[in-house]
C-alpha cells in the first residue's frame, strides 16, 4: 500500500495519483489533513495500527511506500475542541484543551513517523516540512554555496547604514510570508526591493526584519530535487518591472519565459549535500544567477509546487514521483 | 466566519510589524461558488477532488494595499 499525506486542494498530489493509477497501482490511500474523513481506530504495537477513511479501515503496518507531500494535523477528536466544555475556570479550561490538543498533535506526529519508518520507500518529511530560512542559509554557506549578504535589522539607522554599504536590499519574511484570504479578497506578500528612498516611510524602530543584498540578476532558477536527481528551470523574470524582484508577481499579459536548465555539477554536488544535511530527499530550491555567472542560493521549500517546473520543462515530475513511490 | 472587509493596517501600528508588512498586496477573488464549480469535482466514492495547479486563489491582477 502507498500512503500519501496531503491536503485536498493540492493539485500535484492529484496528478501523481493519476500517474499511479495509469501505472497500474490500485492500493494507495490519500490522507488529506483538511478533510474530516479520517478517524482513529486502534494501535496494538504489534501488527495493527488502524485508521479509517470514510469508514474504510487502513492498517498502516501494510504501508510499503510513503509520501509526505504536505498537510498538518488531523483532528481525532469526535467533536471540535472549542465545543468541549471542561471547567468554569477559563484559564483551566484553556490548559485542559491544550492538553487534548497536545495529545492529538503527538498522535499525529507518531503516525507520520511510524509510516515513514515502516515503509521501505519514503519521500518527503513532515518533521522537516518547515525550515528556518536563516538556518538553511547558514548551512548552505558551510557547504560552500554562495548566499546573498543577509541581515536581520530592527532600526532605521542600521538599515540606512546597510543600504549605504551594500546598495539596494531586498526584504522578505523570515518564515512563510502572508498568504491569507477572506470572502472577497486574498492577500499576499512577496520579496520587495528596499532603497534609500523608502527610508522616509519607515519608522525609527520596527519588528526585526530580514534583509538581503540585492543580487544584480541575470536570471533565476527553480530546482526540484527528487532522491538523487535535480530538475532545474530558468525563469527569465529580470526584464519585466513587475517580476524583476519576485517572479510570483505574475504578469499574465507578458508571462516570463521558463526554460529547462542544468545546474553546474559543482553546484549540484553542494546542493545535494545541503539536502542530505537537512535530512530531505525531496524539495525545491531557489537560486539567482548574477551578471558574473555566480550562483546565489536563496532558500529551500520542502513542500513547494513542482508542477510549475514540471509543465514548462516537460519533466513529467508527477510521473517520476509516482515511479519513485512504486519502487 | 470570514470577514468581507479588505485588510487595513493602521500606519501607527506598522512599527510593530516586519518591514515586509508594508508591501502586502490584495486581489479581488472570484466567488467561492464559481471557484468550486470550476475546480472541484466529485468522485464515485463520495470524495471531492480539487483540481488546480496553483494553491493560491484565482487572481487577475496585483493591487498594492
Amino acid at each position: 500500500m502507498i500512503v500519501i499525506n496531503s491536503i485536498s486542494k493540492d493539485h500535484t498530489t492529484t496528478e501523481v495519483i493519476r500517474w499511479l493509477i495509469a501505472l497500474g497501482v490500485k492500493d494507495f490511500v490519500r490522507i488529506d489533513s483538511d478533510v474530516e474523513d479520517i478517524e482513529f481506530v486502534g494501535y496494538n504495537g504489534i501488527d495493527s495500527f488502524i485508521i479509517s477513511k470514510n469508514g474504510i479501515p487502513i492498517n498502516l503496518f501494510e504501508s510499503k511506500s510513503y509520501w509526505y507531500r504536505r498537510g498538518g494535523v488531523i483532528s481525532f477528536s469526535k467533536s471540535k475542541l472549542k465545543e468541549i466544555k471542561l471547567s468554569q475556570d477559563i484559564n483551566l479550561e484553556k490548559k485542559l484543551i491544550g492538553n487534548i490538543s497536545s495529545e492529538n498533535q503527538a498522535l499525529n506526529d507518531y503516525i507520520k513517523q511510524f509510516v515513514a519508518h515502516r515503509s521501505p520507500v519514503s519521500l518527503g518529511s513532515y518533521h522537516n516540512s518547515s525550515l528556518n530560512k536563516l538556518h538553511v542559509l547558514d548551512l548552505a554557506r558551510q557547504f560552500g554555496i554562495k548566499t546573498p549578504g543577509t541581515f536581520v535589522i530592527n532600526t532605521k539607522k542600521e538599515l540606512s547604514r546597510k543600504l549605504v554599504e551594500n546598495g539596494p536590499l531586498i526584504t522578505k519574511a523570515i518564515s512563510e510570508g502572508v498568504s491569507i484570504y477572506n470572502v472577497n479578497h486574498s492577500y499576499y506578500s512577496y520579496t520587495e526591493e528596499i532603497n534609500e528612498s523608502d527610508l522616509v516611510n519607515i519608522s525609527d524602530v520596527f519588528f526585526p526584519s530580514l534583509f538581503q543584498k540585492k543580487v544584480d540578476k541575470k536570471f533565476e532558477i527553480r530546482v526540484f530535487f527528487l532522491s538523487d536527481r535535480f530538475y532545474s528551470m530558468v525563469i527569465l523574470s529580470q526584464r519585466n518591472k513587475q517580476t524583476e524582484v519576485d517572479f510570483r508577481k505574475y504578469d499574465e499579459r507578458k508571462p516570463n519565459r521558463f526554460l529547462p536548465f542544468r545546474l553546474p555539477a559543482e553546484v549540484e554536488l553542494k546542493l545535494a549535500a545541503l539536502f542530505k544535511a537537512l535530512d530531505l530527499n525531496t524539495g525545491s530550491a531557489d537560486f539567482v544567477v548574477d551578471k558574473n555567472n555566480e550562483y546565489f542560493f536563496l532558500e529551500i521549500n520542502p513542500v513547494g509546487q513542482f508542477s510549475m517546473v514540471s509543465y514548462p520543462c516537460n519533466y513529467y515530475l508527477e510521473k517520476e514521483v509516482a515511479k519513485f513511490l512504486i519502487n | 466566519m470570514l470577514s468581507k472587509e479588505p485588510l487595513h493596517i493602521d500606519p501607527l501600528q506598522m512599527e510593530k510589524c516586519p518591514i515586509y508588512f508594508r508591501y502586502i498586496y490584495f486581489n479581488k477573488m472570484i466567488p467561492l461558488e464559481v471557484e468550486k464549480k470550476l475546480f472541484q469535482r466529485s468522485l464515485k466514492n463520495g470524495s471531492v477532488l480539487y483540481s488546480r495547479e496553483n494553491l493560491n486563489r484565482p487572481i487577475s491582477k496585483i493591487i498594492k494595499l
